[in-house]
């Protein structure tokens, strides 16, 4: 088997799953660079030297994507081979109101007078809904429910960028 | 009769440990060092903290260094110092920017230049200059021809900057082995030495640029977290507060030269210490005198810019100051007393600064050629990021980002493009680098024209581009077609600098090498890189080679290696050249092999626990 068309949980040799062990992903990512990295090959021909830097690069971008949720999500649904039509939206009254709901809130910050415990406490909020999402988005994936997860993954995705849009604020 | 033994002189190289060397390139100064057991600094009889100045004379060879400094003749001569600071810019950006000029710059080779009695003279040449110097004080010192050498770059260099240093480097002669962020350089010759394991921040205050890197450090593995800095930030901005100062408060300097003023100033700045706190420094029958309170209420601007670059570089890495550490102090600008106090008083932590900070950076290079070079069996592996985001131009002149910044390398994006009109055969791909969203503000690396793209209706060839940034931080973009199977050529017109064919024919020019020479440099080096083949391909055998061949692939190896042997024996490089070809197509499924099975036993559960 070629290490470049293993998929990225085989070449950290982990199980398949949105929750990931990350003291274990980081050491099996020192390993691999311990012996992958373009440095080990700097006496070697050229076609290694070649190898090592795809190889490499391969591993940096697997330990990038493994490592972070959102990415983690989508690779889960590429390797199952979903392919969602960009155009799809998602049909959910509830949810919507909350969008707008949420996209409301923000505006109604105040750069100069900041109450920080009130936002912390917006924060935990959202939070949660992320928690219950990826409970779901878990359960999709045991189910096979690939379309189901990619809705949840739209929607994690939103609460995501309401946190960081409100850590932007507070930054200011 | 007995039969002479004539030992093979390409044996003997292979044999021996290499020549190499760390070089710290710095705007103001810059050093050469080998490290074998201990440091060695070369030096030319002066300090060995060599001034990045190069004197161009009317009938001379330029002069680099300390003789450039006290050169005398009778000839007038012009000298250009701190050039690090316009590596890798365009004539645009240097005129937007706040570097102040001595010298009239005309595009030249696609390069800002200066006109220097009648010759056409680049950053990149005065660079070579400087490090041709270095590379000479180092070989006429050790007797030797100088194998390779690690080359310190600002993390912060984008790159057009690191391509421009490596460029540098070729004319000069010099084999870069690798080009090494200075603050990682900096964070190994503090972590090897004192064994220190955790995670720390390098602030790295230098003659014409500031960088700060956030490492962890283990037993083995140092790795960048998040690097920021400011290419245009260093101890030279601090001199021309001091100067601007010196022309307010003391009128009678108005007619002096700003050589002299620029004397004054680095006087008045170096002479405070945590005890001294008042500057004195005597000009014919008048006394100039700065309190450190002043000074440093002249300089609070510029430290606290660099405070709060390390500030966003630490919310880039998501720690909390909690967790670092300690600060480790790098450039010869952190002996400000400023820099210290106001680092301790803003981040409550350990401030290091017990290793020469003008000597840090080229000791760790040192320690990195040794160890890349196979000089030195220490086990140590850098794990380096990408400084400044990567993109593409878009639609609205934005910048869509392909590898976002702080990513580790070596990495590689893949990107599919599209054609926009029936019949279209050419597309062009502008690369810029930077975190701004619009084109104009970011660094325009290169357009690349992709050719001979099967004429089809709009939108339908798929071309795959991708971007691979390696280990050094440099750039480099391949196509390919994917519907019609063709690979597309490409065509690389840098927006900066030269292009190979450029560079080589410059080396040609420089070197003014007779055609035999350059025949003879060939042959020598198709030799070694044979040498460097059959080394690596028997090891390897000797390794794996049962284990992983069956006995006609094995046959077909080593008929290979036989043919290359030989071919070695001939004086024809091009032969040399091909037989490498061969014997590395040939060999190709075996070393895709040979990485298989070692991730194999890597990823193999209860191995790693031995391996660790």
């Amino acid at each position: 088997m070629n290490i470049l068309k293993k998929n990225f949980f085989e070449l950290f040799g982990i199980p398949v799953s949105i929750d990931i062990n990350n003291t274990e992903l980081d050491r099996k990512y020192k390993i691999l660079q311990q012996q992958f990295h373009p440095d080990n090959f700097s006496n070697s021909t050229n076609h290694e030297k070649r190898i090592a830097l795809q190889i490499s690069s391969q591993i940096n971008d697997g330990y990038i994507i493994l490592s972070n949720l959102i990415p983690r999500i989508e690779y889960i649904l590429q390797i199952n081979n979903f392919v969602q039509d960009e155009s799809k939206t998602i049909q959910d009254n509830e949810f919507l109101s909350k969008q707008i709901k949420l996209n409301e809130f923000l505006e109604t910050i105040n750069k100069d007078n900041l109450n920080t415990n009130y936002l912390n406490k917006h924060k935990l909020e959202i939070n949660n809904f992320i928690d219950e999402l990826i409970d779901l988005i878990n359960s999709n994936f045991l189910n096979k429910n690939f379309s189901e997860a990619w809705t949840n993954l739209a929607k994690l995705k939103f609460y995501n960028n309401h946190l960081n849009q409100i850590e932007k604020y507070i930054l200011l | 009769m007995s039969l002479i033994k004539i030992s093979d002189p390409l044996e003997e190289n292979t044999n021996k440990n290499k020549f190499v060397v760390g070089i710290d390139l710095g705007t103001t100064n810059s050093l050469i060092c080998s490290y074998k057991e201990s440091f060695k600094t070369y030096n030319n009889d002066e300090s060995d903290i060599i001034p990045s100045v190069v004197k161009y004379t009317k009938n001379h060879n330029p002069i680099a260094g300390h003789d450039a400094i006290t050169y005398s003749g009778n000839n007038e001569s012009i000298s250009i110092s701190s050039i690090k600071r316009l590596m890798g810019l365009t004539l645009d950006e240097i005129k937007s920017s706040k570097i102040t000029l001595q010298h009239n710059l005309k595009i030249h080779n696609n390069m800002p230049s200066i006109e220097i009695y009648n010759k056409m003279i680049s950053a990149v040449d005065v660079s070579s200059e400087i490090l041709r110097y270095l590379k000479h004080i180092a070989e006429s010192s050790e007797n030797r021809v100088l194998d390779g050498a690690v080359i310190t770059v600002p993390a912060y260099f984008n790159d057009a900057q690191r391509q421009a240093t490596k460029n540098a480097a070729k004319l000069a002669g010099i084999d870069v082995i690798r080009l090494l962020n200075e603050p990682t350089a900096a964070a190994i010759a503090y972590g090897l030495e004192s064994k220190a394991t955790g995670t720390y921040i390098v602030y790295d205050f230098g003659g014409g640029t500031f960088d700060v890197s956030i490492l962890s450090l283990e037993k083995g593995i140092f790795r960048v977290i998040a690097t920021d800095g400011d290419t245009m930030l260093g101890g030279e901005d601090v001199d021309e507060i001091v100067i601007t100062w010196l022309k307010e408060y003391y009128k009678f300097l108005g007619k002096t030269s700003y050589i002299e003023l620029k004397k004054i100033a680095v006087a008045l700045k170096e002479s405070f210490s945590d005890t001294n706190n008042l500057a004195i420094y005597s000009i014919d029958k008048y006394e100039i005198t700065l309190e450190k309170q002043a000074f440093e209420g002249l300089i609070e601007k510029i430290i606290n810019k660099t405070i709060d670059i390390v500030k966003n570089t630490i919310k880039e890495s998501k720690l909390s100051i909690k967790e670092v550490n300690s600060i480790i102090l790098v450039g010869g600008s952190t002996r400000i007393p400023l820099v210290k106090s106001s680092l301790e008083k803003e981040f409550d932590c350990i401030v290091l600064n017990n290793i020469n900070p003008d000597k840090v950076v080229v000791n760790g290079a040192a320690i990195q050629a040794s160890i890349l070079s196979g000089n030195n069996q220490e086990n140590l592996l850098l794990l380096d990021v990408l400084p400044l985001s990567l993109g593409i131009e878009t639609l609205g002149d934005l910048s869509e980002k392909i590898i976002n910044r702080n990513t580790p390398i070596p990495i590689r994006a893949k990107k599919i493009f599209t054609t926009f009109k029936d019949g279209q055969t050419k597309l062009l791909i502008h690369i810029v680098q930077g975190e701004r969203e619009l084109i104009e503000h970011c660094k325009s690396l290169g357009k690349f024209v992709l050719h001979e793209i099967p004429p089809m209706i709009a939108g339908a060839p798929r071309i795959e581009v991708e971007f691979q940034i390696d280990a050094d931080g440099i750039l480099s973009v391949i196509a390919t077609e994917k519907t019609s199977g063709v690979s597309s050529s490409i065509e690389v017109k840098p927006s900066y600098g030269l292009t190979e064919n450029e560079i080589s024919k410059m080396i040609k020019d420089a070197n003014k090498l007779a055609e035999t020479d350059m025949e003879l440099r060939k042959l020598n080096e198709s030799r070694v890189e044979a040498k460097r083949v059959i080394y690596a391909l028997e090891q390897a055998l000797k390794k794996d080679g049962k284990s992983l061949l069956n006995t006609k692939e094995l046959k077909m190896i080593n008929k290979g290696l036989d043919l290359l042997k030989k071919a070695t024996l001939s004086n024809n490089p091009d032969l040399i050249n091909n037989a490498i070809k061969k014997i590395e197509k040939k060999s190709e499924f075996y070393v895709e092999k040979r990485m298989n099975s070692s991730i194999k036993s890597l990823i193999a559960g209860k191995n790693i626990d031995d391996i660790l």
